[in-house]
């Protein structure tokens, strides 16, 4: 092993590919944007420096805080129905045989194979005003005029949880497969129905992949950009949309900056409530 | 009582259990012994509910229960794996059967500790599985199955995952208490020293059937066939011919080879015959005694309280087993001549 | 998907134009101008009034778009039965078959151009002025027009037909003349507050 006593600086040496990696990538971005977020911004002048006006501003706006909130309730949306929908999924997968559950694989990881704009319009033809339900819907005269079921929080959280599925499927599927089925079988033998088994025994034996899913699912929902801009016409706005307007359109980085670092600290926060709240109860 | 009757299992084209019946009365400790494949675990699961029967019956104090779910049979189930509810203290691992009967919170609390108490771990309560040794987490095990107060204790290689001592120590425990709460007990193992020791009865399994059921002097001493009789202990099986009789004993033989063995009346040429190695005799070669047989001490195994001798009599080789007889008594070298003595009534006929 | 083609950008507002119509989001602060000719204002300010308006246009408006390719995607799957559009993008899904027309607006409209700059400090400013030479010259201008329906400022470029006058727009007197100026220097200094004011009016609750 590499981890004895005099050959552990050997183990450490490995890591330093990934760990340069990560420092160029992520820690010296993330480092630059947090010093931006506190330098002054005037008339499309930066001006490095120390103070947290652009915070102030983000916080007062009237804007920054109701997207923020919009982003996380879109997000929540997204990860209640990716676990809903995901854990029988993975329950199903468990049951089933070698083939069946690649079968199942395939399906929910498609969705992650096929461009975000090629997925986006194949949603159009589904859900558009002259898509599949629509027109189903007018032909039978259930509706008179067509339903609107994309160009808003409906469309995008339903197109975002197609792909997003299996973030939460495969951590729940991963926790299920680890149960020693006698587990589950002891439970019966001491007069547990079924349904007495899963509450009991299954679903808080797999409780770590369920938020292990939950978690990945949110903060994946969290950065959503693309998806609301196309499948919600623009009016669902969530918080990475408008750090782009401000970066991109008002060149106002350091207010853009702070926005991001806000985003950060909401995504944190909301983490380790959840974690602490599962600490708390497990 | 449990009854199984032509239990049988298929899967596919492959018969996994064949016919097996079986009678478990009350207090009685019954072994399913066979070696991995032989479908001991698929009677077991059977038993248990968990897998349902292509043809025969379960029965329970009378009653059919074949197509009663796992939950509404009452079965205390031990696995090897000990299978513990990591996510609940010991007290509630134990509780868990009773709170699923919906026994008011007194009457669970008063019988986890009454339970715990007989397997000695009243003071483990508040510990989680994680916390415990194996031994400890077998014995919580054992505490859960048993305070549901069964009809029938199952227990799967329980004591598969213990350390040699610790297994001794748990099958005297185990043992103890089936008979002090007369529990009918069905026990899978493929361990034929643990099957012996602790069983009143063993049904020996091969192939998806039940080859022979007896008490395990029965089965030791009496095997129908050279399978049992090589499972279960070692033994000498020996293809000879018949070669003549003298008085009642029929004598039978193979270069150098001579048994006299008391055997039913029968015209076939040649007999197959059990002897065990520690029913053969060695002496020195001069001693001259009577239906001596001289064979050459091909090797010794010594394993303390025992020595092993393969020796070679002609174109056979026979096992002899000697009881470590300490310093003066007879222990031949390698290479050496010896007398084998074999007495008739230590050769054993097999049905095939 | 309209049965009377329509005249002006006050038509957008029509009930019937209800979940078909869309605005450029890429370009909001035309949008919000627009809002203010549609109801017989100048361009600028951009106010309060001008955001009432667009909330009364909101029930009718299926989509905000921020890309081209997105644009042209709403009208060619029928999603979308009006939207400002540049003229180019227009002709070219027109001559693609999308039944379409374009129409210039009573209230009149805005003409955006592209230019070419040299930066103060820039490596080669001759070769760059050869370049402008080049690209502006007539022949390289009038393919621009023919092909991709753009108008150009070369005053040498002679359009060959009334097609193609029509098609750039501001091929013709008429429709120069209704062109609406913009003040940019307006818009520059007020664009963070218009940006704040859009973002909060998309992001309001109970749209299309």
């Amino acid at each position: 092993m590499l981890g004895s006593e005099d050959g552990s600086w050997k183990a450490w040496l490995l890591l330093l590919p990934v760990a340069a990696v990560y420092a160029a990538t992520f820690v010296v971005p993330l480092g630059l944007i947090f010093g931006l977020s506190l330098a002054e911004f005037d008339a499309g002048v930066v001006t490095p420096g120390f103070d947290l006006s652009n915070y102030e501003a983000a916080l007062t706006d009237g804007l920054t805080l109701p997207i923020l909130w919009r982003t996380v309730e879109l997000a929540a949306m997204v990860t209640i129905g990716a676990a809903v929908m995901g854990y029988p999924v993975a329950l199903q997968m468990r049951r089933s045989g070698p083939v069946l559950r690649t079968v199942i694989l395939a399906l929910i990881v498609a969705p992650l194979l096929t461009s975000v704009i090629v997925r986006n319009v194949a949603w159009l033809l589904v859900l558009g005003r002259t898509g599949f339900i629509n027109e189903t819907l007018m032909a039978t005269g259930l509706i008179s005029r067509p339903l609107p079921l994309m160009y808003n929080n409906f469309g995008v959280a339903l197109a975002t949880l197609h792909v997003y599925l299996t973030f939460a499927a495969l951590p729940i599927y991963a926790a299920l497969v680890s149960i020693d089925r006698r587990i589950e079988e002891s439970a019966a033998s001491l007069g547990a129905s079924p349904s007495a088994v899963f509450w009991r025994v299954t679903f808080p034996l797999s409780r770590s992949g369920l938020i292990a899913g939950c978690s990945l699912v949110f903060i994946l929902s969290m950065g959503l950009y693309l998806t609301p801009a196309i499948m919600g016409g623009s009016f669902v706005v969530t918080t990475p949309m408008l750090i782009t307007d401000l970066a991109r359109n008002q060149y106002n980085w350091p207010l853009a900056s702070a926005v991001s670092v806000l985003l950060l600290l909401a995504i944190g926060l909301i983490l380790m409530a959840t974690m602490s709240l599962q600490r708390r109860r497990g | 009582m449990i009854v199984l009757k032509s239990l049988t299992k298929r899967f596919g084209e492959v018969t996994a259990v064949r016919d097996v019946t079986l009678t478990v009365t009350p207090g009685e400790f019954v072994t399913l012994l066979g070696p991995s494949g032989c479908g001991k675990t698929t009677t077991l699961r059977m038993i248990a509910g968990f897998t349902a029967p292509t043809g025969g019956r379960v029965e329970m104090a009378g009653t059919d229960v074949t197509g009663r779910p796992p939950h509404r049979r009452e079965v205390g189930l031990v696995f090897q794996s000990y299978a513990l509810f990591p996510h609940m203290s010991v007290q509630d691992n134990v509780g868990f059967g009773l709170k699923m009967r919906k026994r008011p919170a007194e009457e669970v609390a008063r019988r986890v500790d009454e339970a715990l108490g007989l397997v000695k771990l009243a003071d483990f309560a508040d510990r989680y599985p994680s916390a415990l040794s194996g031994g400890q987490q077998q014995r919580v095990a054992l505490a859960r199955a048993l305070v549901i107060r069964p009809q029938l204790l199952l227990l799967d290689e329980p004591f598969g995952a213990l350390d040699k001592q610790l297994r001794d120590h748990m099958q005297i425990e185990l043992r103890t208490l089936q008979r002090q709460l007369a529990l009918p007990t069905i026990f899978v193992t493929h361990d034929q020293g643990e099957a012996l020791s602790m069983s009143d009865r063993v049904a020996i399994m091969n192939a998806g059937e039940v080859v022979q059921i007896g008490t395990p002097t029965e089965l030791y001493e009496r095997p129908r066939t050279a399978f049992v009789a090589t499972f279960l202990g070692r033994s000498n099986v020996l293809e000879l011919d018949v070669i003549g009789r003298e008085g009642p004993l029929t004598v039978l033989g193979r270069a150098g080879l001579r048994l006299h063995a008391t055997l039913p009346q029968s015209t076939a040429s040649t007999r197959r015959v059990m002897v065990r190695p520690e029913r053969v005799a060695m002496r020195p070669p001069d001693a001259g005694a009577p239906g001596a047989m001289t064979g050459t001490v091909r090797a010794a195994n010594y394993f303390g309280q025992s020595i092993d001798y393969p020796i070679e009599v002609g174109a056979e080789t026979v096992e002899a087993m000697s009881v470590n007889p300490g310093a003066g008594g007879f222990l031949p070298e390698i290479g050496a001549e010896v007398d084998l003595e074999i007495a008739s009534d230590a050769v054993w006929p097999l049905d095939d | 998907m309209l049965d009377t083609p329509p005249t002006a950008w006050r038509d957008m507002w029509k009930p019937e134009m209800r979940g078909i119509a869309a605005i450029n989001d890429a370009l909001a602060d035309q949008a919000m101008q627009m809002a203010n000719l549609a109801f017989g204002r100048d361009p600028t300010p951009v106010d309060d009034v001008t955001f009432e308006h667009l909330t009364a246009l909101r029930p009718n408006l299926i989509s905000l778009w921020s890309t081209v390719a997105q644009a042209e995607q709403l009208f060619r799957s029928g999603e979308v039965g009006i939207s400002p559009l540049w003229n180019g993008r227009v002709f070219k899904l027109i001559d693609r078959g999308v039944p379409l027309d374009f129409v210039v607006p009573e209230e009149g409209f805005f003409a955006r151009w592209n230019a070419y700059t040299v930066p103060r400090n820039a490596a080669n400013p001759d070769l760059a002025m050869e370049f402008i030479d080049y690209v502006m010259n007539e022949e390289r201008q009038l393919a621009l027009a023919v092909n991709l329906s753009y108008g150009s400022p070369n005053k040498n470029v002679v359009y060959p037909n009334d097609d193609v006058r029509r098609r750039i727009v501001v091929g013709t007197p008429e429709n120069i003349a209704k062109v609406v100026p913009e003040n940019f220097e307006e818009i520059a200094d007020n664009s963070e507050d218009w940006s704040r004011r859009w973002n909060q009016w998309k992001a309001a609750r109970g749209g299309a």
